[in-house]
């Protein structure tokens, strides 16, 4: 298969998905109990309000024209309006994104960072103490709560040590320094605990890699066993891994999303639990399409590098493989 | 070692199954009633692990926590298993169009968080136990799938199944009599790994006040109340942690234990 | 001084100690091409991990082995690692999973002669040209801009060989070096690999379970059984005057063409069936 078609096929599943997740989204929305405009409006309010709001919000249309008119506002970038304050939903997502954002990409670039050592020495010393308590201290971690993490660095380094802000968010632009500190606790919990699942995928990746026969070619060269890992094997296992770096993609959102909570970060995680305790149906609905677009997309995008990695996917005149 | 995991895991998910049956005869103290006179109180006796903020005895709130735990385990596991296991059977034997359909869809399940899913139940219908389990349940349906459907597409290859439709024997006999019993221990490891998802899954949902709320105990909730006083009982916010914890790694141990024990394929070559 | 000095190698595999090999002792003079030769499981690829120190972790080894003088049992990696490569080098049998997939040939080669050299890569790029050009390949520079899945087994097969030759190193050791390949390529490789050892003067150690493929490479041969070396000789004696019944056996069988029309083909068992565990 060559591979534009390659690609043409990624995407469609993209936009497939993307359809199938915003009906998801759609139909759970509709299944409120009750009347929307009602709840909205509350008990008291007079039948003429009521049928006033409904024809605003066009439920009076039938579902499949509701979810369509819906459909097309999300192209042309309309994700709802909250009822209680009026304002567009991406208006409200606009200045809370960049937190979100400090944090996805500190917990997935610090989990990459941290699992590719970790991964390498369990799988390549996996007979001694080293490699058993690297794979024992991930296999713990993966049973650790992200926001239990958080919690217990909160207590060790702001609580006990003194070091770091407990919580709270200065931008960037504010007052860099400042952002830094009150950034490092919760990047680092996500980072962490993001790790430890990591590992495990790095370690078995890299378990393969020694039991390949260009593994042990590089070895009869003269590479040792780190360096012949290292210059021959990271990038194979990185074919394998850039899948489960997509896959993370999505927990390392949710644990950004756990972790605001945590660290009270006005970011995206923030706004969509302030948004559920006051039933705001809308900005709920709106904010969690923008998310599953975001993940669906950012995870199509790793699967193209994929493509851009292994030279056996590049090339349409494969040999005899 | 191996078999080390798999007692280990053993160990700890009889230790949280041994605290939620305590729970339903005895605890120490009321776990729902509070005592205001008692707040705060650091381990010590006769409060084991000490009290919360509204003066109720920790180590009677964490016993009656590992039933919930339990309970929501069991329930969006069974949701996820019995929805999930005869769609991947059923894609993986009809084959087709219908198992494209099936993987797809599984496909846009998985890749939508469990945690929004749970956001977007408790908007609509209020945050409870129930819309937890059914988030978690639902986001779980596409592993059982692709596991029940990886485990019939080996069997369904296999002789003895080919001798027996030769034999005449029709789908569904072949289904029940063969493809069943033997998925039967990979999706028993999937139940294990997806019983301590599960578990993370809800402590973080009540943490976040989207799960079971108070005066019911869970450890989630539990925590939630903690982070309060991090301050003044720092104490407080290790012990429901370290029981989730313990919980995850136990269910975590004994899949991983018994798949290596089911397949010795996986054992690793020396 | 032989180049190498095999004496007395025992190798025994994980907590059940499991015997591999038994007792092998055997040398190999500066130039000097010997055969060895036996049934797959007999213990020739390990012989040869052995000697390159690429054994598994659980394997425990006894013995002797010394390159050059140097007794190389018991040496850290990093010792062995310079040799490798270097002094000795190994090509293996499966041509289609030997190179890494991710990289291309040329620099897979240049990357054995940087390793030991320390060579600048343009000078570098000119003799790994000239290197793949020697081991037969027609179109050098395409070869070497290639990655491996863009070329035939045959190619891949001779690519390893010229990394392998690449340092001109004392010692070759070829496992089994065409069994995957098809039987015309097998020949003409054979060939380029003959050349080559002879151009460079390098000793060989040709592992194979196939006595036709031994006589057009090495002049002396041993007979590997069951972790032992039953037989050891000339290739003309053993084709001539086989001693030892397994070894008669595998004449027997790499000469159908003595066989009468209407015959049963011999095997091994005919003449040999004992001591097999």
């Amino acid at each position: 298969m060559g591979l534009s078609l390659r690609l043409l096929r990624r995407f469609g599943v993209f936009v497939a998905s993307l359809l199938g997740a915003s009906l998801l989204i759609f139909l759970v929305t509709k299944a409120l109990p009750g009347d929307v405009a009602q709840v909205l409006l509350g008990t008291d309010a007079t039948p003429e309000a009521v049928a006033a709001l409904r024809s605003q919000l066009g439920l009076d249309q039938p579902l499949a024209v509701q979810y369509f008119s819906w459909l097309g506002g999300l192209l042309t970038g309309d994700f709802g309006h909250s009822h209680l304050s009026g304002d567009p939903v991406l208006s409200l997502l606009a200045p809370r994104i960049a937190v979100t954002l400090w944090l996805v990409g500190i917990g997935l670039i610090g989990s990459i960072l941290l699992a590719i050592p970790a991964g390498m020495i369990a799988a390549l010393k996996r007979r001694s103490w080293a490699g058993t308590l690297v794979s024992v201290g991930a296999q713990i971690g993966i049973a650790i709560p992200v926001f239990w993490g958080g919690i217990l660095a909160v207590v060790v380094f702001a609580v006990w040590l003194r070091w770091l802000p407990a919580n709270g968010y200065v931008p960037l632009l504010t007052n860099p320094g400042q952002w830094a500190l009150h950034l490092i606790l919760p990047g680092l919990t996500l980072a962490g605990v993001q790790a430890a699942v990591l590992t495990r995928y790095v370690r078995s990746a890299f378990l393969e890699v020694l039991n390949e026969d260009y593994y042990r070619t590089a070895r009869s060269v003269g590479w040792t066993p780190m360096r012949a890992l290292l210059r021959h094997g990271l990038r194979n296992a990185a074919i394998s891994l850039v899948t489960v770096v997509g896959l993370q993609l999505s927990s390392v959102l949710v644990g950004a999303i756990v972790v605001e909570t945590v660290f009270s970060l006005p970011g995206l995680g923030s706004l969509l639990l302030d948004a559920v305790a006051q039933r705001d149906l809308f900005v709920v609905q709106g904010t969690v399409m923008f998310l599953v677009l975001a993940v669906l997309t950012i995870s199509a995008l790793v699967d193209f590098s994929y493509l851009l990695i292994d030279p056996r996917q590049r090339t349409s005149h494969g040999g005899a493989r | 070692m191996k078999r080390a995991q798999l007692v280990t895991g053993l160990i700890l998910v009889g230790a949280v199954i041994v605290a939620a049956l305590i729970s339903l005869v005895w605890t120490p103290y009321d776990p729902i009633q509070v005592v205001p006179g008692q707040r705060l109180l650091g381990p010590g006796w006769p409060h084991l692990l000490g009290t919360d903020g509204f003066g109720i005895d920790i180590f009677s709130r964490l016993l009656v926590g590992a039933r919930t735990t339990l309970i929501v385990g069991i329930i969006s596991v069974g949701i996820a298993a019995v929805i999930g296991v005869p769609l991947g059977m059923l894609a993986g034997q009809v084959g087709g169009w219908l198992d494209q359909l099936v993987m797809r869809v599984s496909d846009v399940v998985y890749a939508f968080p469990a945690l929004l899913l749970a956001i977007l139940l408790a908007s609509v219908f209020g945050a409870s136990t129930l819309t937890a389990m059914v988030a978690i349940g639902v986001a779980s349906i596409p592993a059982f799938a692709r596991v029940a459907r990886a485990g019939t597409l080996q069997v369904v290859a296999s002789d003895f199944v080919l001798a027996a439709r030769g034999a005449g024997t029709s789908r569904w006999g072949i289904a029940v009599r063969h493809v069943g019993p033997n998925i039967a221990p990979v999706v028993g490891v999937q139940a294990s790994v997806g019983f301590a998802t599960a578990i993370l899954a809800e402590a973080a949902l009540s943490y976040l006040g989207l799960g079971t709320p108070r005066p019911t105990p869970t450890w989630g909730n539990m925590l939630r109340d903690a982070q309060q006083y991090l301050f003044v009982a720092p104490l407080q916010a290790v012990w429901p942690g370290l029981a989730i914890a313990v919980a995850v790694l136990g269910f975590n141990l004994l899949g991983d234990g018994l798949r290596d024990y089911l397949d010795p394929r996986l054992r690793e070559v020396p | 001084m032989s180049l190498l000095e095999v004496s007395d190698l025992g190798i025994e595999f994980g907590r059940r100690r499991v015997r591999a090999l038994d007792g092998v002792s055997f040398t190999i003079e500066p130039g000097q091409r010997l055969g060895l030769i036996g049934e797959s499981g007999s213990g020739k690829t390990v012989t040869a991990l052995a000697i390159m120190g690429l054994l598994p972790p659980n394997a425990v080894v006894s013995g002797s082995v010394r390159l050059g003088g140097d007794e190389l049992l018991g040496l850290n990696e990093t010792e062995l690692a310079k040799r490798r490569g270097n002094l000795v080098s190994m090509v293996f049998q499966e041509p289609m999973t030997a190179l890494d997939p991710t990289m291309r040939v040329g620099r897979q080669v240049a990357e054995v002669l940087r390793l030991h050299a320390g060579t600048e890569s343009g000078p570098a790029r000119e003799r790994v040209v000239a290197m793949l050009a020697e081991v037969g390949l027609d179109d050098p520079e395409r070869v070497a801009d290639s990655f491996p899945h863009q070329l035939s087994g045959g190619q891949r097969q001779r690519a390893i060989l010229a990394m392998a030759l690449i340092n001109s190193p004392d010692l070759v050791i070829c496992d089994e070096p065409t069994t995957a390949l098809d039987v015309t390529v097998q020949a003409m490789v054979l060939q380029k690999l003959d050349e080559a050892l002879t151009s460079s003067g390098a000793a060989c150690l040709f592992i194979t379970h196939d006595l036709a493929v031994v006589s057009q490479v090495c002049d002396q041969v041993m007979v590997m059984l069951d972790g032992r070396i039953v037989e050891t000789g000339s290739v003309e004696k053993l084709f001539t005057n086989p001693e030892h019944p397994y070894t008669r056996g595998l004449v027997a069988t790499a000469r159908l063409d003595q066989v009468a029309p209407g015959q049963r083909l011999p095997v091994v068992e005919d003449f040999y069936s004992g001591g097999r565990r």
